[in-house]
């Protein structure tokens, strides 16, 4: 294995090939313009986006082993679809380059359209780097197919796809031997009468999305599986492949965040530790299924939120999710709610540090911070 | 050299920026040391100018921002110079390396370290193209990162088409001799 200087969409659209899907296809729009065009040849393109994921949810019921690339603005406009996709158990992944998603929306990176379609029951996984993403694809169909629930692999646009650095993307034999064992079991069956898009009655709908819930849940074994295993064939670890942590023994102050921000956050972290104050960090890969087990790590320290998405009268995903626990019994004093980066401003270290700051501080707080 | 050696890139749109941020940020893998280029552009901007940004360290590069404090500037359109955020948060002993077939004396920027280098021509005469950008990774190599020029030969062989390296490679070796 060999690190090499690669290009953003270079390294996106080696990874997909070498995952060897059967089916791909992709809507070219800024910012996976690149990794698209450079995936002409094996990809089928699409305007419209819903049109895209039915397209692939047919693929996949037959037992195609299917990938679309889109960006994460175009994702609200297929809700009903992707949903459908989930509660009938077919095995698709999604790789979303994020992108503000509100008319009028800079193409810029933020969360807004992942915290869209958060509870349309697909497994989330949000990746920090480039490299991450490299180990995080081959995973993702891996547990989509153990499981037949479908993963969105989230990248944030323009950092990561329109970034050059040194990435070690694994030899095609690690990938087969990686990707072997899985089998994707045909949904559709025109020979029996098991008709999977019939309406139902309450009491079977019910029932339906129960058990799709415990599905979604057990999924969370499976991710931690998948990294383990894939961790032993190339030597790179992610913390437990639903969150991953730094210096969070001993810390008084931890600050969670998501994708790419976490780079900066590391560095604000290390600067605070060297000036003796205990900061920590928490990353969640992971954000649908929100892993709960986090809080264990969480207890009695301070912790601030960072999210990239406002949630429009509500308050933020990760943030609620934290209290949900901290009032389960869990000792956790989730202090503060940072709502920042949105519209792709960009977010410096120095935000980081006044982030980490704040929470050390213990002020009880929910606040916008503006980026450059 | 500093332990992280930040360079921002400004230019008008299609003059290269990103490929001047690649490339450099190549040479410098071949220099042993890690690097990270990017833009926030993938489209053109209101005012037309362009933004590119690379970072070279000894060792992984964690963050991913926009580089605010650079130590260095390139800017392959000399129109560019005159606006005002070109060279914000430039500070001593940062430089500044313009393309323009003016000297050093001539530009009148006030800033001590600047160094000009008509990479324009050098891209028309060789590569028969106005994309400034792979010629200016010449004279930054020489200038800011002190790679030699074979790093960048590498680079340039590793990001261009084969068709196209042979004219790149020499447009960079003018601008790197030529740089002052």
């Amino acid at each position: 294995m060999v690190l090499r200087t690669l290009e953003g969409p270079d390294a996106i659209a080696e990874t997909v090939l070498k995952c060897r899907p059967s089916v791909i296809s992709g809507i070219r729009q800024e910012p996976l313009l690149g990794t698209l065009s450079r995936l002409e040849k094996n990809c089928s393109m699409y305007s419209v986006p819903a049109e895209m994921i039915t397209y692939l949810k047919a693929a996949a019921m037959k037992g195609a082993r299917c990938i679309g690339l889109m960006n994460g603005s175009d994702l609200a406009s297929c809700n009903a679809e992707l949903a459908s996709i989930a509660t009938n158990h077919i095995p698709v992944v999604l790789l979303v380059a994020n992108r503000s998603s509100f008319f009028p929306a800079p193409v810029l990176c933020d969360y807004q359209g992942a915290y869209q379609v958060e509870n349309t029951g697909w497994v989330m996984l949000f990746c920090s780097t480039l490299q991450e993403l490299a180990d995080t694809l081959p995973q993702a169909f891996k547990t989509s197919s153990f499981t037949s629930v479908p993963v969105m692999v989230f990248i944030d646009g323009f950092y990561h796809t329109h970034q050059t650095t040194q990435i070690n993307i694994a030899p095609q034999d690690v990938y087969d031997k990686f990707l072997a064992d899985i089998k994707i079991r045909p949904v559709l069956d025109f020979s029996s009468k098991n008709v999977n898009m019939e309406s139902a009655t309450p009491k079977e709908y019910e029932k339906r999305l129960t058990i799709y819930e415990g599905a979604l849940q057990s999924v969370k074994e499976r991710i931690i599986q998948a990294e383990y295993q894939w961790n032993d064939l190339v030597g790179r670890e992610y913390g437990n492949g639903l969150y991953s942590t730094y210096m969070i023994e001993d810390a008084q102050s931890v600050l969670v965040c998501m994708g790419s921000f976490y780079g900066n956050a590391l560095e604000a972290a290390e600067r605070q530790r060297k000036l003796g104050i205990r900061s920590g960090l928490v990353r969640l890969k992971c954000f649908r299924p929100f892993p709960y087990e986090v809080a264990e790590i969480l207890e009695n320290k301070k912790v601030g939120v960072m999210e990239r998405a406002l949630k429009l009268g509500s308050r933020g995903s990760v943030y609620l999710d934290l209290l949900e626990v901290a009032q389960g019994g869990k000792n956790l004093n989730v202090v503060a709610q940072f709502v920042c980066g949105i519209g792709g401003s960009d977010l410096n270290v120095k935000h980081a540090r006044i982030m980490l700051e704040k929470i050390e501080k213990g002020l009880r707080t929910r606040e916008q911070i503006e980026g450059n | 050299m500093p332990s992280m050696y930040e360079i921002r890139i400004h230019a008008s749109s299609g003059q290269g920026a990103t490929a001047c941020g690649k490339i450099i940020a190549a040479a410098a893998f071949h220099e042993g040391k890690y690097s990270s280029s990017f833009t926030f552009d993938g489209f053109d901007t209101n005012d037309g100018t362009q933004i590119a940004y690379c970072r070279i360290d000894e060792a992984a590069i964690k963050k991913f921002h926009k580089i605010a404090k650079p130590d260095c500037i390139i800017v392959l359109d000399e129109m560019v110079l005159s606006l005002p955020s070109t060279l914000d948060g430039l500070e001593e002993p940062g430089k500044v390396i313009v393309n323009t077939p003016k000297t050093r004396f001539e530009l009148k920027t006030g800033e001590k370290n600047i160094y000009t280098v008509d990479a324009s021509q050098a891209a028309r005469q060789f590569m028969q193209s106005e994309s400034a950008g792979v010629a200016m990774a010449g004279a930054a190599a020489k200038v800011a990162t002190m790679t030699p020029l074979e790093s960048i030969w590498r680079a340039i062989e590793e990001v261009f088409p084969a068709g196209v390296t042979a004219g790149a490679k020499k447009a960079a070796e003018e601008c790197y001799s030529a740089v002052k």
